[in-house]
């Protein structure tokens, strides 16, 4: 069985055939950038493993609830874990409700051109861009993304105005859009 | 604590956004794709998305650059020992499974939670196991429409045989989007890694006026080749074999031409995936 050479999206499809070479794959392509997100959300290392056991458990008892319409495997698998360790740090807040799988949006809508360029990058490049970013919006987009917190409460955190926050997220996003297309494009060329 | 916010006080006013200027309508877009609103901001902001093809694609487009920011982490290495547990105690759930599989009827409509389902459906009659191919696609709220001759019965039977020995074998899906024609529509496309033929797996799909049929087309630079009238395939779902092997950079998509197909496109197109 070519388990290896499957995409994640035939990985998952094959978890529905209950077939362990795929959950065994699938982590192993996938658990240190999940890990990295887990540690980065959480802090804690045992936690962080925790959280993984629960995602990639998780896919292997759900693998119906991905849809690869709605955005690829690995993204779908990292928003698990993204959401579960962001679950364990705001457990106190009773107003954050667990998501199940179903309510998971890796991507709300429909696919566009920038997959392609998505598809294209590696993790160097993103880092490149992001440690590129100003500070300020560096920190308002990774709390936002990594530490689940709203915009009121950057404003509250970073003691800044609610339409700075905006106005730092929306900036810091485009300029990581325009770094990321030009590596795109140099990549194409 | 978070409190929720009435409408008048949300950071974001969807009743304003249709004349927001386009630096507004960013903000809406990357807070919303990073997941920097409260619940209910988020339902009303996706209320207004739903109606706003402009803020669809810029969500859209947000949405996919915030899911690059896990590349941006240092990747981590975890203890072989977590390896170990989720793949024994996904052994433990599958043996569960196999002892107590679930007992499906054909025809009716399945929840997944907690579902157990083993390869001893296998002697089950034919439309159970069309549902077992939809369930495994994660489809099974999806009603395979049966409307088949009776001697094609037969042929179905191993169409879905096919389709899950490929899956089992590695093939890669491709996802197809419902397009203005038919935003209700889904699809996917399964190639395997060899032979001639890939499966296409319809969802939702309207219904056709009088007269016209379903034609499948493969898109290679930009020149779309018809791969043939989709026959037997009306409203809702099918899985349908389709005699051409796709590769990587072509298109697959699906429209309405009149009857007996036509050399190229002519009418509404209304699924489209790219590999």
């Amino acid at each position: 069985m070519e388990i290896k050479s499957a995409n994640d999206d035939a990985l998952i499809l094959a978890l529905g055939l209950r077939n362990l070479a795929a959950l065994e794959e699938l982590y192993d392509r996938h658990h240190r950038t999940a890990l990295a997100v887990a540690y980065r959300v959480l802090e804690d290392r045992n936690l962080a493993e925790d959280v993984l056991q629960e995602a990639f458990l998780a896919v292997w008892r759900q693998p119906e609830s991905f849809r690869p319409e709605r955005g690829s495997g690995r993204a779908w698998l990292l928003s698990i874990v993204r959401h579960r360790a962001i679950d364990i740090t705001r457990r106190r807040s009773f107003t954050h409700e667990r998501m199940s799988l179903d309510e998971i949006d890796v991507q709300p809508l429909y696919p566009d051109a920038w997959q392609n360029v998505s598809s294209n990058l590696d993790g160097e490049q993103v880092r490149q861009a992001v440690d590129a970013l100003p500070p300020e919006q560096r920190e308002t987009i990774m709390l936002a993304y990594f530490g689940g917190h709203t915009l009121e409460e950057i404003s509250q955190r970073m003691d800044v105005p609610l339409g700075t926050v905006k106005g730092r997220m929306r900036l810091g996003m485009q300029k990581l859009r325009g770094m990321l297309t030009e590596f795109d494009n140099g990549e194409s060329n | 604590m978070t409190t929720e916010s009435p409408i008048s006080s949300l950071p974001f006013d969807p009743a304003v956004i249709h004349s927001a200027s386009s630096a507004e309508q960013e903000e809406y877009a990357t807070a919303l794709a990073l997941g920097a609103l409260t619940p209910g901001e988020k339902v009303q902001l996706l209320e207004h998305t739903r109606a706003c093809l402009v803020c669809q694609r810029l969500v859209s487009e947000f949405q996919m650059l915030a899911n690059l920011l896990p590349q941006a982490l240092e990747e981590q290495t975890a203890s072989s020992a977590l390896k170990e547990r989720i793949l024994a105690q996904a052994k433990t759930e599958l043996a569960g499974e196999v002892q107590h599989p679930a007992v499906t009827s054909p025809g009716q409509s399945q929840t997944l939670r907690g579902r157990r389902w083993s390869f001893s459906m296998a002697s089950k009659p034919m439309a159970a196991m069309a549902v077992l191919v939809l369930a495994v696609l994660g489809m099974v709220a999806w009603n395979i429409v049966l409307q088949l001759q009776s001697d094609d019965r037969g042929d179905l039977t191993v169409q879905q045989r096919h389709l899950l020995d490929a899956i089992a074998a590695g093939a890669r899906v491709y996802p197809l989007s419902g397009t203005e024609s038919a935003p209700g529509a889904s699809g996917r496309l399964v190639q395997p890694l060899a032979g001639q033929e890939a499966f296409l797996l319809l969802k939702d799909l309207p219904e056709l006026p009088n007269g016209k049929v379903y034609q499948a087309w493969r898109i290679t630079a930009g020149v779309p080749m018809s791969v043939g009238v989709l026959a037997s395939v009306d409203a809702g779902d099918h899985l349908v074999v389709l005699p051409v092997a796709f590769s990587a950079g072509d298109g697959i998509g699906v429209s309405i031409e009149p009857e007996g197909g036509s050399p190229a496109p002519t009418g509404a197109i209304v699924l489209l995936g790219r590999l």
